[in-house]
């Protein structure tokens, strides 16, 4: 025997089983489902509650001693479940969702009046993710304003973080009276004034073809009184230039590429199938006749407009300019007309779309972007730079490279792209498997791109440095000028890497060019001026290191109190990129002098350095390491260098 | 074609008929309706009778007023508006001129 519970219900004390109970709670939730889109749902609800508990009280009159399952069951199935309702009655709509069986409530009171609502996101009446609309359904207020609301908070910054995160954890659910169709974008075939784009994306989201347009054309009407008000800057009021600026620029150049790709994408609505398919209609014979039929329509109509308009032409022609005007104006007023009497719905629909579209072509841009880059940067290597050959050994590393960059990079690329012309689309993929495919070859690219890694830090395992020491003369007034001597920098083939510090490389293609050289000051152990030069470089094994440092070249020279250094050290190509740097230890005897001059800004010192063999981090030179200034006399005391008492 | 759907389809279009037609010779509440309604058997489910009474309430077809029960909650008595009426009479005269042309036709094609 089960469990009686007395529930308070509809204001009567009913003895029921727990189970029945529980039978009764779901039937009221499945019906307040049923009934969600319904006016007068609770009213509804609440004259059923009445007729259950009448029912209730006769089968107790009867003497059952409390409602048990059986008695639910035959009283569900006489005012019917939500499946029997809608078979019924096809106007209203049923929740695909299994009815939910909420655990909070206890059974004590039964109450149902006070059940909560729940937030979901609509996912038949959505134009981004169904959040606005789910929310909009929740808080019961009109969805054009709950779109209004998101896309200020997109604005003011977190509405994007709010909106993703909703989207991410809310459940989907259908919430539309009517079960729409869903739909496809195409190019409006008929309504077309350039590609049909605008109609398309019109009869997608429901709006009319004007919002379409005008938001396409926005940027060129800023553009147009930017021009005029920065035009008028003579009147001194260049305030809104910038912003129109901008829009016409950045907004602009967004929306022509997505009108360009859209239209590239998109295909065109032919076949009557497929323009009821454009407009979400359901496609049956009827609805198939109903558009063909409208076709005819207006084709007849257009022969006629065609008949009238070329009647007319010749007059028409003459005064262009002037009813073109007015027509416009006309137009204008007539649409300012319209989106007043639909503000709700009209604006909102067009902020709505605006937002998707934006977002959409911001992010098509990205990945377009990335593509280009990508193709960019692979065609440069394609095509022979040196690069390559300057860091890379052999023939691996370069298929390691080129493994890595495609399936690292060009393989999300892609996939971000197939995304986003799907989600423009509006379809469904079909197949799971190139999923699949593409978080596997990513995940090749992973390897690929950490093996490349571990091989080219192979070639800088170990260190070695090499000191040469040159003695200098003494300069008659015991000051030493240290300069750069200037170098003809067109030998150098200069590309997008021409600024330091990367090296470059020579006209001739031999040999390798490079800045990273810096001067350091230190007190001489005796009294004379000597250069330390101390060549430095990384190698796999300390033998190489030891070569490729030997094999750097570097020229300076003196001329009377004169030292000239060279801008660059030189290595041949073959060396390739090891790291390769210089240090000049300038020593000075105490007591003597010497001054720098500005040329040794064009050294370029970058700290370079290894860490644990895994690739490599450049350091920035800081004023700590040169904390001289120019055309200052220094003089070398017991304790360091200070500035000359008469420079000061 | 599916027999249960145009049976369906049949029943519904008369259903307001019917519920409009009860009220109207007498005040009702729903379990009244649907008790008249098995007395002619006339299949309906009582879920459909709640959401049509409704919107004919809003419809203003009907108006109501709450009635104590000594048994149970209060009970909601339907009766007809004026509009209510006039829909009615439109109703019944449709109706008749149906039934007359299905009477004539069924039976012409026996």
């Amino acid at each position: 025997m089960n469990k009686v519970i007395n529930i308070n219900f509809q204001g009567s004390i009913i003895p029921i089983e727990e189970t029945a109970s529980e039978l009764l709670r779901n039937y009221i939730n499945s019906l307040r489902q049923y009934f969600a889109k319904e006016e007068g749902r609770d009213e509804i609800i609440s004259d059923i509650e009445s007729r259950i508990v009448e029912l209730f009280l006769q089968r107790l009159k009867k003497g059952n001693a409390c409602i048990a399952d059986a008695d639910m069951n035959e009283i569900m199935t006489s005012i019917g479940h939500p499946e029997d309702l809608q078979a019924a009655e096809s106007e209203a709509t049923i929740e695909e969702e299994t009815f939910r069986n909420d655990q909070n409530d206890t059974t004590e009171n039964q109450n149902s009046a006070e059940e909560g609502k729940r937030l979901y996101r609509s996912i038949n009446n959505q134009v981004w993710g169904g959040v606005a609309a789910g929310l909009a359904d929740y808080f019961g207020i009109d969805i054009s304003i709950m779109r209004v609301i998101f896309v200020f908070c997109l604005f003011a910054g977190f509405g994007f973080i709010v909106y993703i995160v909703l989207w991410a954890v809310l459940p989907e659910k259908y919430t539309d009276i009517q079960n729409r169709q869903k739909r496809k974008l195409f190019r409006d075939a008929e309504h077309k004034k350039l590609g049909g784009v605008a109609g398309g994306l019109s009869a997608y989201f429901e709006v009319e073809v004007w919002i379409v347009r005008l938001i396409l054309l926005s940027p060129i009407i800023f553009g147009v009184i930017g021009s005029i008000s920065s035009n008028s800057w003579l009147l001194g009021f260049d305030v809104f230039g910038d912003f129109f600026d901008f829009a016409y620029g950045g907004f602009g150049g967004t929306l022509f590429i997505v009108y360009v790709v859209l239209w590239a994408v998109l295909p065109e609505a032919n076949t009557a199938a497929e323009k009821l398919q454009m407009r979400g209609e359901k496609i049956d014979l009827e609805s198939i006749k109903k558009a063909v039929n409208e076709d005819l329509q207006n084709l007849k109509s257009r022969a006629e407009k065609w008949g009238k308009e070329t009647e007319s032409k010749l007059s028409e022609k003459a005064k262009m300019m002037q009813s073109d005007f007015v027509a416009s104006t006309q137009n204008f007023t007539r649409e300012s007309n319209t989106v007043a009497r639909r503000s709700g719905t009209g604006i909102g629909q067009a902020i709505g779309v605006l937002a998707k579209v934006f977002v959409l072509g911001i992010l098509g841009i990205i990945a377009f972007s990335l593509l280009m880059g990508f193709t960019a940067v692979s065609t440069w290597l394609l095509t022979g730079h040196q690069i390559i050959d300057f860091v890379l050994i052999d023939e691996t590393e370069k298929s390691l490279l080129w493994t890595t960059l495609i399936l690292f990079i060009g393989v999300p690329i892609i996939g971000l792209l197939m995304w986003l012309v799907r989600v423009v689309r509006g379809v469904q993929s079909r197949n799971k498997y190139v999923g699949y495919l593409f978080s596997f070859l990513h995940v090749l690219g992973w390897i690929s791109l950490i093996v490349f890694v571990s091989y080219v830090a192979r070639h800088f395992k170990s260190k070695t440095r090499e000191a040469e020491i040159t003695n200098l003369i003494t300069p008659s007034n015991k000051t030493l000028f240290v300069t750069v001597d200037p170098f003809e920098d067109e030998d150098l083939i200069e590309d997008w890497r021409s600024g330091n510090p990367w090296p470059k490389m020579n006209k001739t293609e031999d040999s390798i060019y490079s800045s990273n050289i810096r001067v350091k000051v230190v007190k001489s152990r005796d009294s004379f001026y000597h250069v330390r030069a101390i060549k430095m470089a990384h190698g796999g094994r300390l033998s190489d290191a030891t070569q490729l440092a030997k094999s750097i070249q570097y020229q300076f020279y003196q001329k009377d109190s004169v030292l000239h250094l060279s801008k660059y050290f030189v290595h041949h190509k073959k060396d390739k990129f090891h790291l390769q740097q210089i240090t000049l230890v300038l020593e000075v005897p105490v007591s003597f002098k010497i001054k720098f001059e500005k040329s040794l800004e064009a050294l370029n010192w970058q700290g370079i350095r290894i860490q644990n063999g895994r690739g490599f981090e450049i350091i920035e030179e800081d004023s700590e390491q040169f904390p001289w200034s120019y055309y200052i006399t220094y003089v070398m005391k017991d304790d360091g260098l200070i500035v000359s008492p008469k420079d000061k | 074609m599916n027999i249960d759907n145009t049976q369906s389809q049949m029943r519904k279009g008369i259903l307001e008929f019917c519920i409009l037609s009860i009220i109207k010779r007498s005040e009702s509440y729903p379990s009244d309706i649907i008790e008249k309604m098995r007395e002619a058997n006339f299949q309906i489910l009582e879920g459909t009778l709640y959401p049509l009474l409704t919107r004919l309430k809003n419809a203003e077809m009907l108006s109501y007023r709450w009635v104590e029960s000594n048994s149970g909650p209060p009970r909601k008595y339907f009766s007809l508006t004026e509009k209510g009426e006039l829909f009615y009479a439109e109703l019944k005269s449709t109706w008749e001129e149906l039934a007359n042309a299905v009477e004539q036709l069924t039976s012409s094609s026996n």
